[in-house]
């Protein structure tokens, strides 16, 4: 297996760096994504408020896998082509915006109310309100479930490799079928993915003590 | 200056949460410099009332006019006009508002609560804030808590920054809603003693409390509120003295000793 994993590296090194690649981007994009729906989804604003149901309902409500698809091999025929990576990208965007928004908006939710009523008594806006004195608290609710959904979204990019995204599933898939070592080669990649999830995981685990630690 | 300058005027304002009708057509003024106390049993709608003064609720009917700025409220008017929401901001900016519990900003220090309103709302540099913000918290007796974060404070001295942040905005008139409901009693009298401080120095306050002795003490009326409306407005003395009004003493039997 040692020998396998040596000659397989160099391909394994970058189809690692795009995993992470995709992983980690598309968590950022997201996440600013998913914010702004959440504020969407708790305005006092009804059409807002529709929308923004509509797109959770939509991306939460149908296959990660059908929607790449539907990216990849559906948008051509309106013309817009989009090269695998872009694709890919994109789609994993906009199906953990839906999940995110979630998060963000049960963290909003659990901020006490005397907050707003604090910060309206102060004459602050929404925005002030919202920016100064909600959102540190209610992202702070949220990191765990984020935290969550960042992991999650590192498995979700193997689905990128239906569409010929050279990540770290579709190399396993591809020196397995040259070589016939498919086991190996899975477990490798399995292993890989817990490896970068559990760095995740303790870099949460400290953003989480850290700003829990001056005010819990 | 003018002193018989209301601070506040109110007139005929009602307000219900559905099918529960809280004020019934209240009218009562605070002057500038006067300290009010409302007192009344619960669901009696004080505290509803102290709320509709810097919509915090906002009412069904009547006007509030609060440091002359006017706000005529209308039935089924839940989302204010842009023009009456800038209205609303600007007494929000004039008045001050303590809580039954506190709500500090947990995740600021205290001496950034009492920055947080001039420096963001105010427009005030961060250093003149806490300048005035270090002022404050001595002056509630807190300057050794200025870096503490809330949850590292008791109640009382909770209230105490809460004071102190509601000071900070320079407000005409604060409104106390309850605020030494939430302390243990042993506790209740630092805060009182803030507050009596504050009126003496001629801050007008409307404050909304069940400590008896405090309002004889302190309040240059009282007003009483029973099922909606003002049933008393009176001095201290009248409205202590045993041949007042029946209601306020069956009020009064209860919460003395």
């Amino acid at each position: 297996m040692l020998e396998l994993f040596m000659r397989s590296l160099p391909l394994l090194k970058s189809a690692m760096l795009m995993t992470v690649f995709l992983g980690l981007t598309s968590f950022v994009l997201g996440s600013t994504l998913g914010l702004l729906v959440a504020l969407a989804r708790t305005s006092s604003i009804r059409m807002l408020r529709g929308i923004a149901f509509a797109y959770v309902s939509i991306y939460r409500g149908t296959p990660l896998l059908v929607q790449i698809l539907l990216i990849y091999f559906g948008l051509p025929r309106y013309g817009i082509t989009l090269d695998p990576v872009p694709a890919a990208l994109l789609a994993l965007t906009l199906f953990s915006a839906a999940y995110l928004s979630e998060n963000f908006r049960s963290g909003i939710n659990a901020v006490d109310k005397g907050q707003w009523e604090a910060s309206m008594s102060l004459g602050m806006g929404y925005w002030k309100a919202m920016s100064r004195v909600i959102l540190p608290q209610g992202l702070r609710i949220a990191i765990p479930p984020v935290g969550s959904r960042m992991i999650a979204l590192i498995k979700d990019t193997s689905l990128a490799s239906v569409i010929t995204v050279v990540e770290l599933t579709r190399v396993a898939d591809q020196v397995g079928a040259s070589t016939f070592r498919y086991l190996e080669m899975f477990l490798m990649i399995g292993l890989i993915y817990w490896v970068i999830n559990q760095i995740l995981t303790v870099a949460q685990t400290i953003l989480e003590g850290r700003i829990s630690r001056r005010y819990l | 200056m003018n002193v018989n300058l209301k601070t506040i005027e109110v007139k005929n304002l009602s307000k219900a949460f559905g099918q529960n009708q809280v004020l019934r057509g209240v009218d009562f003024s605070v002057l500038k410099g006067e300290v009010v106390v409302i007192m009344g049993p619960s669901g009696s709608g004080k505290t509803t009332l102290l709320r509709s003064l810097n919509f915090l609720e906002i009412p069904d009917m009547g006007t509030v006019s609060v440091c002359g700025i006017d706000v005529q409220c209308r039935e089924g008017n839940k989302f204010p006009s842009r023009e009456v929401q800038k209205k609303i901001r600007a007494i929000r900016q004039r008045t001050a508002m303590v809580f039954q519990s506190f709500n500090l900003f947990p995740h600021r220090t205290a001496l950034e609560n009492v920055m947080e309103g001039p420096v963001s709302v105010k427009g005030v540099s961060r250093r003149e804030a806490s300048e005035r913000g270090t002022r404050l918290l001595a002056q509630v007796g807190l300057s050794e808590k200025a870096n503490e974060y809330p949850n590292r404070l008791s109640g009382g001295q909770k209230q105490r920054v809460a004071i102190a942040r509601a000071l900070a905005m320079e407000p005409d008139v604060i409104l106390f809603d309850e605020p030494t409901s939430a302390l243990d009693p042993e506790l209740r009298e630092d805060v009182l003693v803030v507050m009596r401080n504050l009126a003496e120095l001629g801050m007008t306050m409307l404050i909304v409390t069940h400590e008896a002795r405090f309002a004889r003490d302190v309040a240059d009326r009282i007003i009483f509120m029973d099922a909606g409306v003002v049933a008393q407005d009176a001095t201290p003395s009248e409205f202590f003295s045993r041949d007042g009004n029946p209601r306020v003493r069956q009020f009064l039997n209860l919460i003395e000793i």
